[in-house]
C-alpha cells in the first residue's frame, strides 16, 4: 500500500490551486450568481490543458489518468464548485467516447474534447426517467446513412455549451448510445434551469427535432447503450465525489478561520468544546471520504476490481458524508453561516445536488447491497 | 536565440516558522519551490523563446531533490534540464557556487542570454548572479524589471529605489530580474505530466563540470561560516493611551518626537 502523491500528482495540485487561486477565485460568486463560465476564465482553462488528462496522447490527450483528473477536479471545486461540475460533465462524455469509440471516432471527437474547443455533454435523463433504461422515449430510427433522433432530453449539463453530446435513444433493438456534435440541425435547448448549487455549469433540457446522424454516431453495438451508461456514470460518480471532497476541506478551512477569530464573551469561540467537536467531526468526515475516494480513483487507473460496485459504495458515501461535514462547518458559523457573504452558505447549497445526481442515493444502494447479497 | 535560467530551489520561506522555544526556524514539513525572482528568470526567457523562438536550459546546483525545480521549468516550457550534484560541492559560498555556474555554462556551449534572479530568499546574498557575470566575462544588467531585444542589441530598464534607469548593451549578457519583470506563467496540467514522464533532467557531477578542485565546494570558498545564531527579535513594552482624541494625539506626537519618528 502507498499512500503517498507522487511527486507530479503533487506539481500538479499545487498548479491548479495556484490557477483556482489566482483566476477563480476573483470570478467564484459571480459564477455562482450568473450561472455561468465567463469566456475568458475558458479561454484561461484551455491553457492550463485540463480536459483530456487521462486520455492517450495520440488523441490529443495528457496520457494521464484517472488519479490526476479526480485531484484537479478536486482542486477547483475548493474554489468554485460549479465549474468543478463543469468540468466533471465534460470528461462525463468525453470519457464515453475514449472508453468505447472506434479508433475513427476517437480520432473525430477527442483532439477538440482534449483541448476544450469542445465540451463535453451526456444526456440520458429524460422527463420521465432519471434511471430506467426500460422509460426511455427518444428514438433513433434506421435510414440507409444513418440514423434520424427525435425527442427531448431533461437536465442536461453543459447541453448548450458548443461541443459534443453523447446520449441514449431506443434503437429497434434496445437502447443505443450516440456521439455527435451539438448544434447541428434539428438540435436546440431549453433556456437554464434555475438551480439551487452547482451553479456556473448551465444545466438544460435538450430537443432533437429529425437531427441526422450519420452511421459513425453510433457509440458501442446497437442496443447496447445501458451498459455504456452504467460504465460512463461509474467514472462520473468518481467526479462527483472530488468536487464533493474539495467542497467539505474547502468549507471546513472557513470553518477554521472563523472560529478562530470570532470572539464570544471575549474569546475565540475555538476555544468552546463544543466549536471543536464541530469541527472535529468534519474533519473525520472529511478524512474518511479522501481516502475511499482516492482507493477508488486509483483502482479505476490501474483497472483493477469492479469501478461500476466501487464508484456506488463511494458516492453513497461521500455525498452523504460531505454533506454533513460542510452542515458542521456551516454550524460554527452561527447565523453567518446562512447569508451569502460567507462561502460556507453556497458549499451547503452544492453539496445538495450530490445524492441525487447519477443515480439517487437510493439507487446506490441498490447497487451495493445487490453485489453483497449476490 | 539560446538563453539559459539559473535557479535555486529554497524552502518557502513565507511558510517557514520559529521554534517558540529555541527560536530557530523549523524547516522540517517546509515545501521546497523555485526561488520566487529565478521563476521571474524563466518567464522572461519562455517570453523571448516565445518572440524570438530558440531554446531555454535551466541549470541548478543543489542536492538531489531541486530535480523537483527543474521538472517544474521543464513543465513551464524549457526545453533542457541540468542538476549540477557532488558531494564535491558542499560547503560552496556564493564564489564557489558562482565558479561552479559558470563551468557548466561554459560546458554548455553558445548562448545569447544568462538569466538569473535577483536574489534567492533563503541566502538572500543577490552576489550569485553579478559573480557569474564576471566570471565569464559577460557584461550584466542586474535589477532588469523589462527587457526589449533588437538583432543583438539589448535594452533593459534597472529597477532602482525611486525610478528606473535604462541600460543598453550587446549581447551575450547576464541579466538578474526582480519580481516586477512579468508574471511566471502557471505550468499546465498535460506539461506538468509531460515533464515528469518524458523530459529528461541531466545530471552532472564534478567530473562532468570538469572546473579547478581548488575552487569548487569548501575548499573553494573564501567564506567560513564561524557562527550562525538566532536573533530574538526585542518587543517593547506596550503602553495604552487614555483620553479624549485630542490629548491621545498630542501624546502621540511628543512620544514619536522622543524617539525621533517624525
Ligand atoms: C443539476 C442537475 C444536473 C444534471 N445533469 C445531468 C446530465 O448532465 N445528464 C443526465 O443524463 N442527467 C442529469 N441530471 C439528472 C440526474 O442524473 C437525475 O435526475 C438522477 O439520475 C435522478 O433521476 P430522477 O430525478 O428522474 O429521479 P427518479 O428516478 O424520479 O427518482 C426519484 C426518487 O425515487 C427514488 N428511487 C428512484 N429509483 C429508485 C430505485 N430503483 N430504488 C429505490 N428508490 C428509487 C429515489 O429516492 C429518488 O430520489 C441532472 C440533474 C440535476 C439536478
Ligand atoms: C549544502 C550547502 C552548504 C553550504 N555551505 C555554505 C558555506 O559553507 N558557506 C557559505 O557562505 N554558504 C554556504 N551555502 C550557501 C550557498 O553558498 C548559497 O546558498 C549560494 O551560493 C547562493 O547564494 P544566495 O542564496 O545568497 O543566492 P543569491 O546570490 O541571492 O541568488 C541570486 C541568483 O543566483 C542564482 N543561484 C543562486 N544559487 C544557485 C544555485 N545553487 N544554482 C543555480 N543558480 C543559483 C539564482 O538565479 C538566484 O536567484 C551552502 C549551501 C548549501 C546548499
Amino acid at each position: 500500500m502507498n499512500f503517498e502523491f507522487t511527486k507530479e500528482q503533487l506539481l500538479i495540485k499545487k498548479m491548479v490551486k495556484a490557477f483556482a487561486d489566482s483566476k477563480v477565485a476573483p470570478l467564484a460568486d459571480g459564477i455562482d450568481e450568473q450561472c455561468n463560465i465567463p469566456r475568458e476564465l475558458l479561454a484561461e482553462l484551455k491553457k492550463l490543458k485540463i480536459f483530456g488528462i487521462p486520455y492517450d496522447k495520440k488523441y490529443g490527450g495528457a496520457g494521464g489518468s484517472y488519479f490526476e483528473m479526480v485531484l484537479m477536479i478536486e482542486e477547483l471545486s475548493k474554489v468554485s464548485a460549479g465549474l468543478g461540475f463543469f468540468m466533471a460533465v465534460h470528461y462525463l462524455g468525453a470519457t464515453a467516447i475514449n472508453l468505447f469509440g472506434t479508433e475513427e471516432q476517437k480520432k473525430k471527437f477527442l483532439p477538440r474534447l482534449c483541448s476544450g474547443e469542445a465540451i463535453g455533454s451526456f444526456g440520458f435523463t429524460e422527463a420521465d426517467t432519471g434511471s430506467d433504461p426500460k422509460a426511455v422515449t427518444c428514438n433513433a430510427k434506421l435510414v440507409d446513412d444513418g440514423y434520424i433522433l427525435n425527442g427531448q432530453k431533461r437536465f442536461t449539463t453543459n447541453g448548450s455549451e458548443p461541443g459534443v453530446l453523447v446520449t441514449f435513444a431506443k434503437t429497434e433493438t434496445g437502447v443505443s448510445a450516440f456521439a455527435f456534435d451539438k448544434f447541428q440541425e434539428g438540435y436546440s435547448v431549453s433556456k437554464p434551469w434555475e438551480k439551487m448549487g452547482n451553479r456556473g455549469a448551465e444545466t438544460v433540457d435538450v430537443y432533437f427535432n429529425d437531427v441526422k446522424l450519420p452511421s459513425d454516431s453510433l457509440l458501442g453495438q446497437e442496443g447496447k447503450g445501458f451498459g455504456i451508461l452504467l460504465r460512463g456514470i461509474a467514472i462520473g460518480k468518481l467526479n462527483m465525489s472530488a468536487i464533493s471532497l474539495g467542497l467539505g476541506e474547502a468549507s471546513l478551512e472557513e470553518a477554521i478561520k472563523y472560529a478562530k477569530q470570532r470572539i464570544v464573551r471575549g474569546k475565540p469561540i475555538a476555544t468552546l468544546p463544543t466549536t471543536q467537536a464541530l469541527i472535529a467531526n468534519a474533519l473525520v468526515l472529511n478524512e474518511s471520504s479522501r481516502w475511499m475516494l482516492y482507493r477508488a480513483t486509483e483502482m479505476a487507473s490501474k483497472g483493477l476490481g469492479d469501478i461500476d460496485y466501487e464508484s456506488a459504495v463511494t458516492k453513497l458515501y461521500i455525498a452523504k458524508a460531505i454533506k454533513d461535514s460542510i452542515d458542521y462547518s456551516l454550524q460554527v458559523h452561527g447565523c453567518y453561516g446562512y447569508v451569502r457573504d460567507f462561502k460556507v452558505e453556497r458549499m451547503y447549497r452544492d453539496i445538495r445536488l450530490m445524492e441525487v445526481i447519477e443515480g439517487a442515493s437510493e439507487v446506490q444502494r441498490v447497487i451495493v447491497a445487490s453485489n453483497a447479497l449476490k | 536565440m539560446h538563453n539559459i535560467v539559473c535557479i535555486k530551489q529554497v524552502p518557502d520561506t513565507r511558510e517557514v516558522r520559529l521554534d517558540p522555544k529555541t527560536g530557530n526556524l523549523i524547516r522540517e514539513g517546509v515545501p521546497s519551490i523555485i526561488n520566487p525572482e529565478d521563476k521571474n528568470a524563466i518567464e522572461e526567457a519562455l517570453r523571448l523563446k516565445d518572440e524570438f523562438g530558440g531554446t531555454v536550459t535551466v541549470i541548478t546546483m543543489g542536492p538531489p531533490q531541486a530535480e523537483e525545480a527543474l521538472r517544474e521549468a521543464l513543465a513551464m516550457g524549457a526545453d533542457k534540464a541540468v542538476l549540477i550534484g557532488d558531494r564535491a560541492f558542499a560547503g560552496a559560498d556564493t564564489g564557489a557556487t558562482s565558479y561552479t555556474l559558470g563551468c557548466a555554462i561554459n560546458k554548455l556551449g553558445k548562448y545569447d542570454l544568462i538569466l538569473c534572479g535577483r536574489e534567492a530568499i533563503d541566502g538572500n546574498t543577490a552576489q550569485v548572479g553579478p559573480q557569474l557575470g564576471e566570471i565569464l566575462g559577460l557584461p550584466q544588467i542586474t535589477y532588469v524589471r523589462k527587457v526589449v531585444i533588437r538583432k543583438n542589441i539589448i535594452e533593459a530598464e534597472r529597477a532602482l529605489e525611486d525610478g528606473y534607469e535604462v541600460v543598453s548593451t550587446q549581447l551575450p549578457v547576464l541579466l538578474t530580474v526582480v519580481k516586477e519583470c512579468n508574471e511566471p506563467r502557471i505550468a499546465a496540467v498535460a506539461d506538468i505530466i509531460e515533464a515528469y514522464r518524458e523530459k529528461e533532467v541531466i545530471a552532472w557531477s564534478a567530473k562532468d563540470v570538469d572546473g579547478d578542485k581548488a575552487r569548487i565546494g569548501l575548499n573553494g570558498s573564501w567564506t567560513r561560516i564561524r557562527k550562525a545564531a538566532a536573533v530574538k527579535p526585542q518587543k517593547g513594552k506596550v503602553q495604552i493611551l487614555e483620553g479624549s482624541v485630542g490629548d491621545v494625539t498630542k501624546t502621540l506626537v511628543a512620544e514619536f518626537n522622543k524617539r525621533n519618528l517624525l
